[in-house]
């Protein structure tokens, strides 16, 4: 008994490494198909969308780099083109990290198609939304928290004249009436660098604009104490809440894909702590009182 | 699949499973390679991004129009100022450009977090805890507002702790210890989100499955080997 | 002309003076140029942000030419690293940053690396958890229960399988980590506007690169 006791206290690392490698990969390719409940603040990150009208201006921030990018795909794969999908409404797309408008190429190309007659980036129609006439991209303005707050106070100056791709937008915001930070209605933020203390501090407290968050799991505490004093309209927490918000929205993916190995894993933790207490109280713990 | 894109799902690959072999616990040529080729890379994105962006706002003002733009020539006088401090004799002047972006970043950040961070966080806080028609929400607004007391008090390092702040200091270490377990799951959701996702990419579709088990085994078996029988050579080649 | 450069004093005034152009359009209704200049403030600190990213380029160009020269332990490793940070350069300058192999690179080396770094973690989390989770004492416990109830509530299998665990996580994520995690907010907003005031009376001019030096 107390050899299984030793065992326990003094498993390798590398053995917890092999299967998580070895059930994540069984998993993703022979997904089970667990159930999945759906949070309320999934739900009401869901309302804010379905409720946007016809008119409204939506900002749509990708503060992604690679280290987010796997984690949060999932959310703006689905939330992107909910947002798409609203008659009438436009949207812009921005990026405050420099490897941003990667992704956010990458997200147009997943969910758009080529326009007709057009080849190439800007050029996509996504459900109906057609480059440079529903939508924008202004791309990258480097400073962070820096470009936010400009934004916010000179939105007109700070854009230019082009888009990302050097096409002129003087046009499109006038006819848009984007003259301001004012004229936006909702700002969809996708934060692997937490910013949206930045778009709440810039944005909300003196303009009221509505902010929706979708974050990475370690940016996740500091948006739930601004969710709870009111300051986010919504927020969708890292995979599991991407993947709530593929099965609310139908734009199933990856994220609902993933949760079963997602589940698993977190037991295969529970398993880890509990047979490293087996181990500490059958033996290692009888080791040190001798 | 063309020839490039089958090189870069390969590249792709070797380095993820590069970064990966540190796991094996051993240090190899082919976590060094890996570590050495992100770095770089990202190095130089970081600065073709940020001179891209000079060069079609700030750059493109000034040759547009300079009499109206003459601000933009402030800035960039600003941001060549910041070079001289690589220059030991002229690196005083670099001092001047600091001191603005130093001034403008605290008062961005202060003025606006004094409510953020402070006055709405302190709103959100006061709850009614006397209302006891819904028990639980009472309950819970009643915990809140115990839970930030005592929490606060555990930071309370200016006075000596009795009576009934002992005790709050006490409880807030409490609550303390059961929110960092929380908050240590909620991180290991997010690693774990974003290991998933990396996963998915090399796993799916077939070929990307087929390319991630050859290289993984390239690597591990290459690894073990060096390890074993040729430490010498491995102790050349790693950095 | 260079000594008042480097003196206290003015480096003091041009910190007030842009901290200044930045508070008081926002608190106060303020007339033309004020509002003008902050937008032009926050935008030149873009600028100059921009600029300090080729000083650390050089920083590292430096050490490591150094490095190669000497043939120091990793040369080899080094050559790769300033190689191809030069090679992204070069080319997306001289080409754009949409150039195709500026993106091969940007596709095969960065961005999966970049994921890499931080999914290693949950690596090192599962060893962790399996190693430092010892209850040894009330303090432990609590960590152990905190982390125990909200991992079965983020897992859906474990939501499905254990219902009433579900609101007992949510109910921990939501108050006792959001307090928590509100008083370390609270914390660090009054540190920082410490730290803003302490720079504005001229008491931190370290973070400006102006070290009092130690008499012998």
């Amino acid at each position: 008994m107390s050899r299984a006791f030793k065992i326990c206290a003094t498993i390798d690392r590398r053995v917890w490494y092999l299967l998580i490698f070895v059930l994540v990969g069984f998993l993703l390719l022979h997904p089970v198909g667990f159930p999945l409940k759906v949070g309320p603040e999934v739900k009401t990150a869901y309302n804010v969308i379905e409720d946007l009208k016809p008119g409204d201006i939506v900002l749509i921030n990708y503060d992604i780099s690679a280290f987010g990018w796997d984690e949060i795909k999932g959310s703006a794969l689905s939330m992107i083109p909910h947002i798409f999908s609203k008659d009438g409404v436009k949207v812009i797309l921005f990026t405050d990290q420099d490897q941003g408008y990667i992704f956010l190429e990458t997200t147009i190309a997943k969910i758009g198609e080529p326009m007709a007659g057009y080849d190439g980036f800007p050029w996509y129609e996504v459900h109906g939304k057609k480059y440079l006439e529903d939508y924008i991209n202004i791309g990258f303005i480097p400073g962070f928290d820096k470009a936010i707050a400009a934004l916010a106070s000179d939105f007109r100056g700070l854009v230019g004249s082009t888009d990302w791709y050097g096409n002129n937008i003087i046009s499109w915001l006038d006819e848009n009436g984007v003259d301001a930070a004012q004229d936006i209605e909702l700002i969809l933020t996708l934060d692997c660098a937490g910013a949206q203390s930045s778009w709440v501090n810039y944005w909300y407290l003196p303009y009221n604009t509505k902010i929706l968050n979708a974050m990475i799991g370690v940016s996740a505490p500091g948006s739930i104490v601004n969710y709870d004093a009111g300051m986010l309209a919504g927020i969708v927490i890292s995979v599991r809440g991407a993947a709530e918000y593929q099965y609310l929205s139908g734009y199933y993916g990856a994220a609902l894909v993933s949760m079963d190995a997602f589940s698993i894993i977190q037991f295969l933790l529970i398993a880890a702590i509990i047979i490293g207490n087996v181990g500490y109280y059958g033996w290692e713990k009888g080791r040190e009182k001798r | 699949m063309d020839v490039v894109s089958w090189l870069i799902l390969v590249l792709s690959t070797a380095i993820t499973f590069g970064l990966f072999s540190i796991l094996t616990g051993v240090d190899n040529p082919f976590f060094a390679w890996a570590e050495n080729t992100y770095v770089g890379g990202a190095v130089g994105m970081t600065i073709v991004v940020s001179f891209t962006w000079i060069v079609s706002n700030v750059v493109a003002k000034i040759t547009s129009n300079i009499s109206a733009n003459w601000p933009s020539v402030v800035s960039l006088i600003l941001g060549l100022m910041m070079l001289t401090r690589i220059h030991p004799k002229y690196s005083f002047i670099a001092r001047i450009p600091i001191c603005i972006a130093t001034g403008v970043g605290i008062a961005v950040s202060t003025r606006a977090i004094v409510f953020s961070g402070l006055l709405y966080q302190i709103r959100a806080t006061i709850l009614p805890i006397f209302d006891w028609s819904n028990v639980v929400t009472a309950f819970t607004n009643l915990m809140v507002v115990v839970f930030v007391i005592t929490v606060l008090t555990f930071f309370v390092y200016t006075t000596e702790l009795r009576g009934p702040l002992k005790t709050s200091h006490t409880v807030g270490r409490l609550v303390l210890f059961l929110s960092f377990g929380a908050l240590y799951a909620q991180t290991y959701m997010g690693r774990l989100g974003l290991f998933l996702g990396r996963m998915e990419t090399l796993l799916i579709p077939q070929t990307s499955f087929n390319i991630s088990i050859t290289v993984a085994l390239v690597i591990v078996i290459t690894t073990f080997v060096l390890h074993r029988f040729y430490p010498d050579v491995m102790k050349q080649i790693i950095p | 002309m260079s000594s008042f450069i480097r003196g206290k004093e003015f480096l003091l005034t041009i910190i007030i003076a842009t901290s200044v152009f930045i508070y008081f359009p926002y608190f106060i209704e303020s007339p033309a140029p004020i509002p003008q200049i902050e937008s032009w403030l926050i935008s030149t600190t873009v600028v100059i942000a921009s600029f300090a990213v080729l000083v650390s380029l050089y920083t590292m160009t430096r050490r490591e030419v150094m490095k190669i020269t000497k043939r120091g332990k990793g040369w080899p490793y080094g050559l790769l690293m300033i190689g191809l940070a030069w090679f992204m350069i070069v080319v997306g300058v001289l080409l754009g940053k949409d150039a195709s192999a500026f993106r091969f690179c940007a596709d095969a080396f960065i961005i999966p690396g970049d994921a890499t770094i931080y999914a290693i973690l949950v690596f090192y989390l599962t060893s962790a958890g399996a190693r430092a989770f010892k209850v040894r004492n009330l303090d432990s416990l609590l960590l152990l229960f905190g982390a125990f109830f909200v991992l079965m509530q983020q897992a859906p299998l474990g939501e499905y399988l254990f219902p009433w665990m579900g609101p007992i996580g949510s109910w921990m994520v939501n108050n006792v980590a959001m307090a928590a995690t509100r008083v370390f907010g609270i914390s660090a907003t009054l540190g920082g506007i410490v730290l803003a005031i302490r720079l504005l009376v001229g008491k931190e001019m370290a973070m400006v690169g102006l070290v009092r030096r130690e008499k012998d």
